[in-house]
């Protein structure tokens, strides 16, 4: 059958049958258009939720570095701060001597 | 059997039971059990990330008052200690003059 045969066969079928068969031929068509939206939804609501994680890894990532360069950041500011204490203290007994080699 | 326009979807699903295979409805199962695992397996990774991240933001609290605490600390020595400074070279000037003496 060449395709314009085809087609006025097929179209005659449609006028034709009963008209139960074209109710279901359109819940058909429905319930595939629904079966289409669902599948896109759901998609959808997948990526939603990988992007959800991906953000909670990237804070995760920063975080870990803000908090790893604090912790050097007080590491230096300790040895600083030991510093100038061990000087404090040298300071004071240098004093203590100074007086008491005064006294003499 | 059900209907083709058949409203109800869930005899839809009972009949498919009946007529399933013991090996089938095992596999289902095993799916079905399958997916909660992974499920519970996904859900438990968000959870462990959102429990890191709170851990993290309470340690970088911390570690900021820590920070603050010891450049505190180091201003209030760094200005006794220009003050010893001065007192020694005080002494010790005052000291050399009893000398000469």
């Amino acid at each position: 059958m060449d395709s314009s045969s085809e087609n006025s066969s097929r179209s005659t079928l449609l006028q034709n049958s009963d008209s139960e068969e074209d109710l279901q031929v359109v819940m058909d068509m429905r319930r595939r258009r629904r079966e289409l939206s669902n599948r896109e939804s759901a998609r959808r609501s997948r990526m939603r939720k990988q992007k959800h994680v991906d953000a909670l890894m990237q804070e995760v990532s920063r975080l870990r570095t803000d908090n790893n360069r604090l912790l050097t950041s007080i590491n230096i500011s300790n040895h600083h701060l030991i510093a100038v204490q061990t000087e404090n203290f040298i300071l004071k007994a240098l004093i203590y001597l100074l007086i008491s080699r005064g006294k003499d | 059997m059900s209907s083709l326009l058949c409203k109800n979807p869930e005899s839809d699903i009972e009949a498919r039971y009946a007529t399933m295979d013991e090996k089938v409805r095992k596999r289902l199962q095993l799916n079905r059990e399958s997916a909660r695992r992974s499920r519970l397996k996904r859900e438990k990774r968000i959870k462990d990330l959102i429990n890191e991240i709170a851990t993290l933001k309470e340690q970088i609290l911390e570690g900021n008052k820590r920070c603050n605490d010891v450049t505190h600390k180091t201003r209030g020595l760094l200005s006794e200690n220009n003050t010893l400074i001065s007192e020694k070279k005080k002494l010790a000037y005052y000291l050399s003059n009893l000398y000469l003496i």
